[in-house]
């Protein structure tokens, strides 16, 4: 038997339900969206990092991670109290007038209803046709249930509510595409570091190392953290990974990974070596030892002379039994201990270049040594290395340019003053006068005079540079040890066709492999070719190529190209 | 013995339904077409109205109230409304007369003593005799000398008048008009309906309604279905929706839509409310149901409130009819949530 007002009832109950359900489903998608946004920003962020190599700054991610997350919450209210209000809306004579729909009861039910809503079913009150209208909406409602008639669509109400969170998503790429900038060299450096931490975190025992590589390329990202926190937690990941280099250098032959049988000849090029790096007048002596298996023998001098009173000239040596000889960088640190590398010839193989495996001053020595084998993980504590000494010279380099004019004040016309002394590092005033500094070995001439004003003045002794005698005084002349390139003075790098610059005396140094194209188009529209017999430009005012006759072998390292020639590489 | 059975609320109404469609046919089978006329004029019988008919001469109004009474067993008179036409004239007046050697004065009714009243061109008589006329409509009861006269149950009038020729008449004032239940309008007939009314009235036999209640019978039970149609319920939200479509319908009102504050001066009476509520009951029961639904308020609009509107100078001289601002208003109108 239908109970027609208890099926109201229940179809009012169901009624609400499906407004509630209808009305949070229409903010269901954009509070998921500012939400789902909001906590994957951080990916977002590395995903830009990555394909477009652009960044967002913490500030800017701080931003939109928060309004997301506000458009999120408040969505989520909107459609909670939406929702509430949806269901309290929905009446018994509302229910009824829907229930009348369904059945097509002509406002039967709905009359029905609200008869019983006033209290005019009672025989007294009610009317003498009302036992028939009860028994039309009992028929009506035989077959009629609430669940099946009324069912929860929430298609329409999604796409709605697409349609409302769409905004947001447009919102959050024109937010992201207006916050994004060109990383400055800094980030650059920090988020190499980062990757390196990614891939050491995952080598069995790296990961409190690479914790700290993390921790310290976050720290150096930073602007607020102090330059000299930034310095000291650079220089102590760098102690800890010698100490670890060491241990390892340290621990027998024979407890080492064995080495793959074809890679025998380059197991015989890595001779042990040996280096010492003595320093001068400083009251630290180090001595940096590597090891070379092979027959190569090949000596590695290093020579930094330090800053005053502390300078440290290194020297390293490098013995074996191979024949070779070369060249190679010696270094020395403050702790005394330096690691010497350097190229040589192993048996016919030759190898050219060298690696300044230090971070610091390596001037004017010569190195002999090769190892081409490394395994994965020595590669990588270099790697890890060379981005730490880079990530120094960054941060080098920005105190300078922030705390360049303090060291200036200092000077005066006579050359009396405070400026950096022979030793210190240039960019960093403030480490210059920090004679202790351990990680301030300079060679000579790396230094600006006693009592030179301005950090970046000409050095003495600075013959190897190509451009030296170009120099405008007060140029920047950088230094590429610390991730600097001389700058680009006027004309003195375009030459004409024919015509040749000063002998490149490019010593102890980082080479850097610049591919030009074959042919240039000048600026004027003439070309350039280069075949066999030379470069042949039709127009004189081209840049002449860089031969790469003396490139056979690539170098270990492609220097970091200083931001402003970025954007000329291609 | 006790008091004779109350029919079952669905006899009653099957009865009704029963009754009205035979009147119909009766009807039918004289007047051809103008279905919703006789509905119309059928429903306001029912629902204790009166109809002001409006259409050219010749269209058969005369013939179809005459039918509409021979087919319910009631009494017809017919009123042909002049300008000299005096109040006495349709009420009745006192008649010395003298029986037996002895002059009294009698009181000899008028035509307006009749069950269905035919009032044609209504709006060729004077105002005072208009009036006149309308009272008896409005209070079912004549006034002579001081002596009340009641009007016999069921009273129906319906009143005729020409849209043309409209020199020399007495339009009827609204207050007067207001007193109708509704207005219908009859249209010329079609070429088939034409064919048909030919067929039917210059034939040998021409049809004649046949009364579906005994003549004696037929005041009583046509009482009792008048008040069958006041039992019909209505729900509040529909009641509130027959008030909205009132005060939409008002100029001046805060609920007034925008045209109909252009072109009315005055807005609907509450009898126009009244007016749409029966009419909408009697049609909830031609369709067997003892509830009103939106259909049956929104079928009794316009008949039920055209002629209740007043339009400005504006919409006379556009000439925008009142059922045109009705449709319009109705259209713009929602229902309340179903």
């Amino acid at each position: 038997m239908v109970k027609p007002v208890e099926l109201i009832a229940k179809a009012r109950r169901r009624l609400a339900l499906v407004a509630a359900a209808d009305q949070a489903a229409r903010w269901a998608v954009p509070a998921l969206t500012g939400l789902i946004l909001g906590a994957a920003l951080g990916p977002i962020g590395a995903v830009t990092w990555e394909r477009a190599g652009y960044i967002l700054s913490d500030t800017a991610t701080f931003t939109i991670r928060l309004t997301l997350l506000a458009i999120g919450v408040i969505a989520l209210i909107i459609g909670s109290i939406g929702a509430w209000q949806a269901a309290g809306r929905t009446g018994f004579v509302d229910a009824a007038a829907r229930v009348d729909e369904a059945v097509g009861g002509h406002e039967e039910v709905l009359t029905l209803a609200s008869l019983s809503e006033a209290g005019q079913t009672d025989a007294e009150t009610r009317s003498a046709l009302f036992p028939m209208l009860w028994r039309r909406v009992t028929n009506l409602l035989e077959a009629f249930d609430p669940d099946t008639v009324f069912r929860l669509d929430l298609g329409e109400p999604l796409r709605r509510s697409s349609l409302v969170a769409l905004p947001v998503v447009i919102g959050l790429a024109l937010a992201t595409l207006a916050l994004m900038r060109p990383p400055t060299p800094m980030q650059i450096q920090a988020r190499k570091l980062i990757d390196l931490a990614n891939s050491l975190a995952n080598e069995p025992g790296g990961e409190d190392l690479a914790k700290q590589v993390e921790s310290v390329a976050k720290d150096i990202e930073n602007p607020d953290v102090p330059q000299q926190e930034k310095m000291q937690k650079l220089a102590d990941l760098m102690n800890r990974i010698d100490k670890q280099q060491q241990q390892q250098a340290q621990t027998p032959p024979d407890q080492k990974k064995p080495a793959n049988g074809a890679d025998k000849k380059q197991q015989m090029a890595s001779a042990s070596n040996t280096g010492s790096s003595n320093s001068g007048s400083g009251a630290s002596n180090g001595k940096s030892n590597g090891q070379s298996n092979g027959q190569s023998n090949g000596q590695s001098n290093g020579q930094s002379n330090g800053s005053t009173g502390n300078a440290s000239s290194g020297k390293g040596e490098s013995s074996g039994n191979g024949q070779s000889a070369g060249k190679g960088n010696g270094s020395a640190n403050g702790n005394g201990a330096g690691n010497g590398n350097g190229t040589g010839n192993a048996g016919k193989e030759a190898s050219a270049g060298g690696d300044s495996s230090n971070n610091n001053a390596s001037t004017g020595g010569n190195n002999a040594s090769s190892s081409n084998a490394k395994s994965a993980q020595n590669q990588q504590m270099m790697e890890l290395q060379k981005q730490l000494a880079k990530a120094q010279a960054q941060v080098a380099m920005e105190g300078s340019k922030t705390s360049g004019p303090k060291t200036a004040s200092g000077g005066n016309g006579n050359g009396a003053g405070n400026g950096p002394k022979p030793g210190s590092n240039p960019n960093n005033p403030q480490l210059a006068n920090n004679q202790n500094n351990p990680h301030n070995n300079k060679g000579p001439g790396q230094g600006n005079k006693p009592g030179g004003s301005n950090g970046n003045g000409p050095k003495p002794g600075s013959g190897p540079n190509p451009a030296g005698g170009n120099q405008v005084a007060g140029g920047n002349q950088g230094d590429t040890h610390l991730g600097e390139m001389p700058a680009p003075v006027r004309f003195e790098r375009f030459y004409q066709p024919g015509q040749t610059g000063p002998v490149l005396n490019i010593r102890d140094t980082r080479f850097v492999l610049f591919r030009l194209p074959t042919a240039t188009p000048g600026a004027a529209g003439g070309r350039l070719s280069t075949d066999k017999a030379g470069v042949h430009a039709s127009t004189p005012y081209v840049n002449v190529p860089l031969s790469q006759a003396h490139l056979e072998v690539a170098p270990d390292e492609h220097q970091l190209v200083p931001p402003r020639y970025r954007e000329l590489i291609h | 013995m006790g008091a004779a059975a109350q029919p079952s609320p669905d006899a009653r109404v099957a009865d009704f339904r029963k009754t009205f469609s035979r009147a119909e046919a009766e009807v039918g089978r004289v007047i051809v077409g103008h279905e919703p006329v006789i509905r119309k004029v059928l429903t306001a019988l029912f629902c204790g109205g009166h109809v002001l008919i409006e259409g050219v001469p010749g269209l058969g109004k005369t013939l179809m109230v005459k039918s509409a009474a021979d087919s319910l067993g009631l009494n017809f008179k017919r009123i042909q409304f002049t300008p000299d036409l005096m109040p006495s004239d349709i009420i009745g007046t006192q008649v010395l007369s003298e029986t037996n050697g002895r002059r009294d004065f009698n009181f000899k009714p008028g035509p307006i003593f009749a069950h269905m009243v035919l009032g044609d061109e209504i709006n060729r008589a004077t105002p005072k005799t208009q009036s006149a006329v309308l009272e008896a409509m409005e209070e079912r009861q004549v006034t002579v000398l001081g002596e009340t006269y009641p009007l016999e149950a069921p009273f129906f009038v319906l009143a005729t008048q020409n849209p043309i020729e409209l020199e020399g008449t007495y339009p009827l004032p609204e207050a007067q008009m207001d007193r109708f239940l509704f207005k219908v309008v009859m249209t010329s007939p079609k070429p088939d309906e034409l064919r048909e009314i030919l067929k039917r009235t210059t034939g040998p036999k021409p049809p004649v309604s046949q009364s579906i209640f005994d003549p004696h019978q037929a005041p009583r039970q046509i009482e009792a279905l008048k008040a069958l149609v006041r039992e019909v319920i209505v729900a509040e939200p529909l009641e509130r929706y027959a008030i909205a479509i009132m005060a939409a319908c008002t100029p001046g009102s805060p609920a007034a839509l925008p045209e109909v504050s252009q072109y009315l001066r005055f807005g609907p009476s509450p009898r126009g409310l009244q007016a749409i509520v029966l009419s909408a009951k009697v049609s909830a029961l031609l369709d067997g149901r003892v509830s009103v639904s939106y259909d049956d308020v929104d079928d009794a609009v316009v008949p039920a409130l055209r002629h209740r509107l007043l339009r400005n100078f504006q919409a006379e001289a556009e000439n925008v009819a009142t059922e045109t601002i009705l449709e319009q208003a109705m259209k713009k109108l929602k229902r309340p949530r179903n």
